[in-house]
């Protein structure tokens, strides 16, 4: 006969067989410490949104093993709870040993929960009949603000953590914290109190947020010490653990020294390091190089790099009580701007040591006009070639006109043409924007009284002209 | 108008476009690669094949390298050569041609772009570089610590590179002077304080490699171009 104990007080039960005797105890488990379970287990308030999960122990207390065969929950209000990890059933468990099983809960609706938790030991064929263990979960979903938290914090992510990052010790560090009420009337939120060492802030210990509205408050972080700090944030039923780490650098704030004040693309730089006071260390690190092209189509130009190892990344290295740093053993370095227009960042890496102030600067490549290396004109017995060689940051280079004179210099014929078709899919296919470009005109007549011609090269920045290209 | 030509219009013109070749260089590994791009954004393509050179020179029309004991083109052109390293001055008045001088063993010759041809050669000195002339070659010695070409003193260097037209670059400590046949010269400083320029290497028409021990630069010779860019390294 099936018999279904829901609500039922009594949570054990004895299975005789003989002289032998099975019997399943059901406990929760608050960290590693049983406790029995009684007629009605509860989760207690769980913010809307959050979840909640609580670890189930099925104990055979008995002196035979025993067969699990039906591991259920059952939402009798709503649906929030579910089974989240568990043994697959039929589970044979040895005398004296446990079945552990996990069951979670989580709604965003506003009102209460409850669930029937049922463990059986029925036949194959009806797993859930037999003999049953059971008890009512229950749990409330209370209103929950939103939590956000601006730079240069980060967080809180999944586990609700929020990081305060490293800063030197004896500085402060602040950061702004909102409180959102994301519901149509008014909510409390209580508490909103802080722990932690190093960790201040002048909110209320309450707060009362009209609806759809925020309020705002920062939290200082203060290491006093070379050493990492935690603390926690209490927003109501939930908990969020700051974190933030106090170093002594070692190292003053960087000078950044460039060889010109005015920097294009297609050129070489000599970059040269210093701190502003004397090291207190003998320290090193890496100095990283990376580049944003300004080129919508453009994901890169690797010819940006630190030329004479071909690389992006650099070794520094700076001795104690000095203030000139070494970059890859050398006094400065040589970096290339590429031919893309963009944005190249320097960045030092100090490890452990840390570092005073920013470890960034950036240098800019504005759009140009195309940059010529070279030009000249060629005849061949039907065409006349010219050639041109250069680049175009810009990645717009197409359209172009050809003004052809004869040899006293009386004009033949301005052609205008667009290549941009020749010069995009050419871009796609390489790295940079350096081309070499033939353009050939088929030609009737006597070539040879085809003087010179100047070609005018467009591109989104501007205009440039080739001299007189005389045709030999 | 009075010439009767007609250039056929737009739809008729067309262009070719593709990478720019600087020219190629020596790499410290030894391998011969071709660098592309622009000067001051130069991008080294992979070598012509996997081999260490020895001996290097490019131009327009013609490249020649020498290994330890054959000499090389890029059309895959090899013949067996006299050990060790060559000057090599490539021919302008026959493309594909060059002067080779083997300096172990003193032996002048002639690359025809598929055999040496030996030639009798007695040059007096230890010669340090070889320019193709109308006829023959023109060549460098030093003798008391000096640079000379025939009876000319080009002054104390510690390497040097004859260029074709009657130029040369002349280098002393991190410091290279280039001669015009004009008489005009320029100076640049090449490698940092305390590096030493150990040698050039004809890139192209336009460019020389010049190696030191803190890098490797391309100077362009063109006129009014004159600049000199660190070529990218590989294993610096």
């Amino acid at each position: 006969m099936k018999t279904r104990w829901l609500c039922l007080l009594a949570l054990t039960l004895a299975l005789s067989s003989g002289t032998l005797e099975a019997q399943v105890v059901l406990y929760s488990l608050n960290g590693i410490a049983p406790s029995p379970l009684g007629a009605v287990y509860g989760y207690g308030q769980v913010a809307a949104g959050d979840s909640m999960i609580v670890r189930f122990r099925a104990l055979n207390t008995g002196t035979a093993s025993v067969t699990i065969t039906c591991l259920s929950v059952t939402n009798t209000t709503g649906a929030g709870f579910s089974i989240v990890n568990s043994s697959s059933t039929p589970f044979v468990v040895a005398a004296g040993q446990p079945m552990d099983f996990f069951v979670g809960f989580s709604a965003t609706a506003i009102t209460s929960y409850a669930a029937s938790l049922e463990v059986g030991t029925g036949t194959a064929t009806d797993a859930c009949g037999g003999t049953i263990e059971s008890a009512i979960l229950l749990a409330t979903v209370v209103p929950a603000p939103i939590l956000s938290v601006a730079a240069p914090c980060t967080g809180p992510d999944a586990n609700k953590n929020i990081s305060f990052g490293r800063i030197a010790q004896g500085t402060q560090e602040s950061c702004t914290f909102s409180i959102q009420n994301p519901f149509p009337q008014d909510l409390t939120v209580s508490p909103l109190t802080l722990t932690g060492a190093s960790f201040t802030t002048t909110s209320a210990s309450a707060v009362t947020i009209a609806a759809g509205q925020s309020v705002s408050f920062p939290i200082q972080f203060s290491p006093a010490t070379g050493s990492a700090f935690t603390g926690t944030l209490t927003v109501g039923t939930r908990v969020y653990a700051l974190a933030g780490t106090g170093f002594s650098p070692p190292l003053s704030s960087l000078v950044w020294t460039f060889d010109s004040t005015t920097i294009g693309s297609g050129e070489q730089h000599t970059l040269s390091l210093q701190l502003s006071t004397a090291a207190t260390v003998t320290a090193a690190g890496t100095l990283t190089l990376t580049f944003a092209p300004s080129i919508s189509t453009v994901a890169d130009d690797t010819a940006v790099q630190f030329v004479a190892t071909s690389t992006r990344v650099a070794s520094f290295a700076v001795n104690a009580g000095a203030t000139a740093i070494t970059l890859n053993a050398q006094p400065n370095i040589v970096f290339s701007t590429g031919t893309t227009a963009g944005t190249i960042t320097f960045t030092v890496n100090s490890g452990v040591y840390g570092l005073s102030g920013s470890p960034s600067t950036s240098v800019t490549t504005p759009p140009a006009p195309i940059d010529l290396a070279s030009s000249a004109a060629t005849s061949r017995a039907n065409e006349l070639d010219v050639v041109i060689s250069g680049f175009d940051n810009t990645y717009s280079i197409g359209g172009m006109s050809f003004a052809f004179v004869d040899r006293s210099g009386a004009a033949i014929a301005t052609i205008p043409a667009d290549f941009s078709t020749n010069f995009q899919t050419f871009f796609k296919a390489q790295n940079g924007s350096s081309f070499l470009m033939r353009a050939s005109f088929p030609v009737t007549g006597d070539v040879s009284q085809v003087g010179a011609v100047t070609v005018v090269l467009n591109n989104s920045a501007g205009v440039v002209t080739t001299p007189s290209l005389s045709f030999p | 108008m009075k010439i009767l030509l007609s250039i056929l219009m737009t739809g008729c013109a067309w262009a070719q476009i593709e990478s720019p070749q600087i020219g190629v260089m020596l790499d410290v590994n030894g391998r011969a690669r071709p660098v592309l791009g622009s000067p001051a954004a130069a991008a080294i393509g992979t070598p012509w094949f996997d081999g260490a050179v020895i001996s290097l020179a490019c131009s327009a029309d013609a490249c020649v390298a020498k290994t330890e004991s054959a000499l090389f083109t890029p059309a895959g052109v090899v013949v067996a050569a006299p050990p060790g390293a060559a000057i090599i001055a490539l021919d302008p008045y026959s493309p594909g041609a060059a002067y080779l001088y083997f300096v172990e063993s003193g032996q002048l010759a002639r690359w025809t772009g598929s055999q040496l041809i030996p030639v009798a050669f007695a040059p007096g000195g230890d010669v340090l570089s070889l320019r193709a002339v109308a006829g023959g070659v023109e060549y460098a010695v030093e003798s008391d610590g000096e640079i000379w070409i025939g009876r000319k003193s080009l002054g104390a260097a510690n390497t040097v590179l004859l260029l074709d037209g009657g130029g040369a670059l002349l280098a002393r400590g991190g410091h290279v002077r280039l001669l015009r046949p004009d008489g005009t010269e320029r100076d640049f400083a090449v490698a940092p304080a305390g590096s030493v320029v150990g040698g050039f290497i004809r890139m192209s028409d336009e460019y020389v490699e010049v190696l030191t021990d803190a890098g490797m630069w391309a100077l362009d010779l063109e006129p009014g171009h004159e600049q000199i860019f660190l070529l990218p390294g590989v294993s610096h």
